[in-house]
């Protein structure tokens, strides 16, 4: 039985403009240990994926309109606030996208560090204190036993995000879901912050669900690899798979749109077109506007469904795209 | 702490954590303060509010009895005995003031510490439950805020004046509370109580402001990733962050409860004679404007003195708590 099971997720937004359907039946399974990753442009759902599982979602003007996330035996998407709360933050915690906004900046580091610990783990202050300081240590925080009793502002990104990291794994966690984690950190503290990732992982054995639009970030973490797009995923593979043999016209454009794809001096690829507007019912397949390298002429009238190729490849069956 | 400290510190640091208390980070609060250290004016108001406090509440015990009168002494000059003479009772002016300053000082602080109590839980639970609870939270307040002020306070005081008098001889009779210091006690908690119900209405509405922004901060999100209940969230990690303008709004409260004590007790609302306050001091002292001027103009310097100086001391703090203003 897998750690996750995600079936036909649904979230919707209800905003004056019309139901935004952000999520519209993502289904995916995490086993343990093994790194999954979420791609896809901003505004595909990526992370109101995620964000629905731990009930992160503002509610209104959310709402989760279907679909079910089992997490042993607790479908997290009913089991209510408070058997929640329990598994945010011990058992599935969270990376997010920015360290200079994710951390409290009129607390200690220390404060917040501990908090986990002594709202999970029911430890007592000096000794969440010296667990703390052992998890600084080991995502490479020097003179960790100083910078704790630090404030966010006298760290820099890399050290904030490091100190996210160190924060969402001090209660060992069976799932790990870093959100976009090195988007805001420059190239050199991106590498430094995947590595460190992958390290603490195989470390304590933790499941990671790896939200990125960043191609060349997924192909060095992730196991397996979804494709998103307008709420829902187009293409799910093995990430050696899908980076040799793309199906998706989507996937296979992403792949073509990356620099260093193109020989110097060519002209970079873009994909055409905008995402689609989520908030207007998208009959049939949603790609087809911006689909130029299949045939959008075949592309199906009705939303086509995600099905089997053979050895783990699952692709959305719509005959342009798969042209 | 020294270099040899700091190395035990950081060789078997794991263990010893008070030798880590002195190696503690700066905080926002402590930065603001070393900012206000530039600013000499904020720090002279500062100073002068402390001694005008220490007077009152330290010197004063060693004065002379407030109320004690003297008819055959009336409106003496300064002198040893009688430091700045005394009044149309012929009691003594100096303590009088500085008796005076304890009861209008403590108004507007003990009336700025319910104002703030209050109105920072008020205002945070509106702005962080939002929807509805927030529209009737504060449909409230608005409605509070039209009704006027000084008329609630003239039908309370009204009120609980009567009130007042049973109660302390209650308490009198029951707790065996000395007499005079009842008396003088009940005698302004009213005062407390109307300018306290008042004064956090525009206080909450900062504070939910505030709230409102804050709560879609990615940390507040981050908390709650961490399995941090609703009422953790915002007692621990939204309220720390609504402190900075609170602090300077209640500075600034403080004078303006001082004012409303003596405004009060010029017309009589408040504070009733013998018992002293500045305001009162003002109103004794205006009756003799032409004959003894020093009755009204000394408690007046030091009320003027005092509300300068909490005025001073809240500009400066605005100044030190604005990082964006003062960052360069």
């Amino acid at each position: 039985m897998p750690l996750l099971e995600v079936n036909e997720l649904k979230t919707h937004f209800h905003t004056r403009n019309g139901i935004v359907r952000a999520v519209d039946g993502v289904s995916f399974s995490l086993e343990k240990g093994q790194t999954v990753g979420i791609v896809g442009e901003s505004g595909s759902g990526k992370s109101v994926t995620c964000y629905s599982m731990l009930g992160l979602i503002p509610m209104p003007p959310g709402k989760i309109e279907g679909g079910s996330a089992i997490f042993d035996s607790i479908n997290l998407l009913n089991c209510g606030e408070k058997k929640l709360r329990k598994v945010r933050g011990k058992r599935i915690s969270m990376i997010f996208q920015d360290p200079m906004t994710s951390l409290n900046p009129y607390l200690r580091i220390a404060t917040q560090i501990t908090e986990p610990l002594r709202l999970h783990m029911g430890m007592d202050k000096n000794r969440a204190l010296k667990e703390a300081i052992k998890a600084l240590g080991e995502v490479g925080i020097p003179e960790p036993d100083k910078r704790i009793q630090m404030y966010p502002h006298e760290f820099s990104g890399g050290m904030r995000q490091r100190v996210m990291i160190a924060m969402a794994l001090i209660t060992k966690p069976e799932i790990l879901i870093a959100d976009e984690p090195t988007t805001a950190l420059d190239v050199t503290v991106q590498k430094q912050i995947l590595d460190l990732i992958k390290e603490r992982q195989q470390e304590l054995g933790t499941a990671v669900i790896f939200i990125t639009h960043d191609l060349a970030v997924i192909s060095e973490v992730c196991d397996e690899i979804n494709v998103m797009y307008a709420g829902n995923i187009v293409e799910r593979a093995k990430a050696d798979e899908l980076f040799q043999k793309p199906l998706h016209a989507y996937t296979r454009a992403l792949l073509k749109s990356i620099p260093a794809m193109h020989a110097k001096g060519e002209e970079l690829y873009t994909i055409p077109g905008l995402p689609p507007d989520v908030s207007k019912l998208i009959r049939g397949c949603a790609f087809r506007p911006r689909n130029e390298l299949g045939d959008p002429e075949k592309c199906l009238p009705n939303k086509p469904t995600l099905k089997d190729t053979g050895n783990g490849h699952w692709v959305q069956d719509c005959p342009g795209c798969l042209a | 702490m020294n270099s040899n400290a700091q190395d035990t510190a950081s060789t078997e640091g794991q263990n010893d954590y008070s030798l880590l208390q002195a190696e503690r980070g700066s905080s926002l609060w402590r930065d603001a303060w070393l900012r206000m250290g530039k600013n000499k004016v904020a720090i002279v108001s500062l100073v002068v509010f402390i001694i005008t406090c220490l007077l009152c509440f330290g010197f004063a015990w060693f004065c002379k009895d407030p109320i004690q009168q003297n008819l055959t002494n009336k409106f003496a000059a300064p002198s040893g005995e009688h430091w700045l003479g005394t009044d149309a009772m012929g009691r003594d002016l100096f303590s009088r003031i500085l008796y005076g300053g304890q009861v209008s000082i403590l108004v507007g602080l003990v009336a700025t510490f319910v104002a703030v109590t209050i109105g920072v839980t008020y205002g945070a639970i509106s702005g962080f439950y939002g929807a509805r609870i927030d529209a009737i939270m504060m449909r409230i307040v608005d409605t509070l805020l039209s009704i006027p002020f000084l008329m609630v306070v003239i039908v309370l005081q009204a009120v609980l004046s009567e009130w007042s008098t049973t109660t302390s001889k209650w308490i009198v009779e029951n707790w065996g509370w000395n007499k005079e210091f009842t008396n003088r006690a009940t005698n302004v908690l009213p005062l407390f109580f109307a300018l306290g119900l008042f004064g956090w209405l525009t206080l909450a509405r900062i504070v939910r402001a505030q709230v409102l922004s804050l709560k879609e901060r990615e940390f507040v999100e981050a908390a709650t990733s961490l399995g941090l209940s609703k009422l953790r969230v915002l007692f621990r990690h939204i309220i720390p962050n609504t402190l900075g303008p609170t602090v300077v709004y209640a500075t600034l409260t403080v004078p303006g409860f001082i004012m409303y004590e003596a405004t009060l007790s010029y017309l009589g609302l408040g504070v009733e004679s013998p018992n002293s306050s500045w305001g009162i001091l003002i109103k004794e002292g205006a009756n003799y404007l032409e004959t003894n001027p020093q009755l009204l103009i000394l408690p007046g310097i030091l009320f003027s003195l005092t509300l300068f100086a909490l005025n001073f001391l809240g500009d400066g703090l605005r100044d030190a708590l604005d990082v964006r203003a003062s960052k360069d």
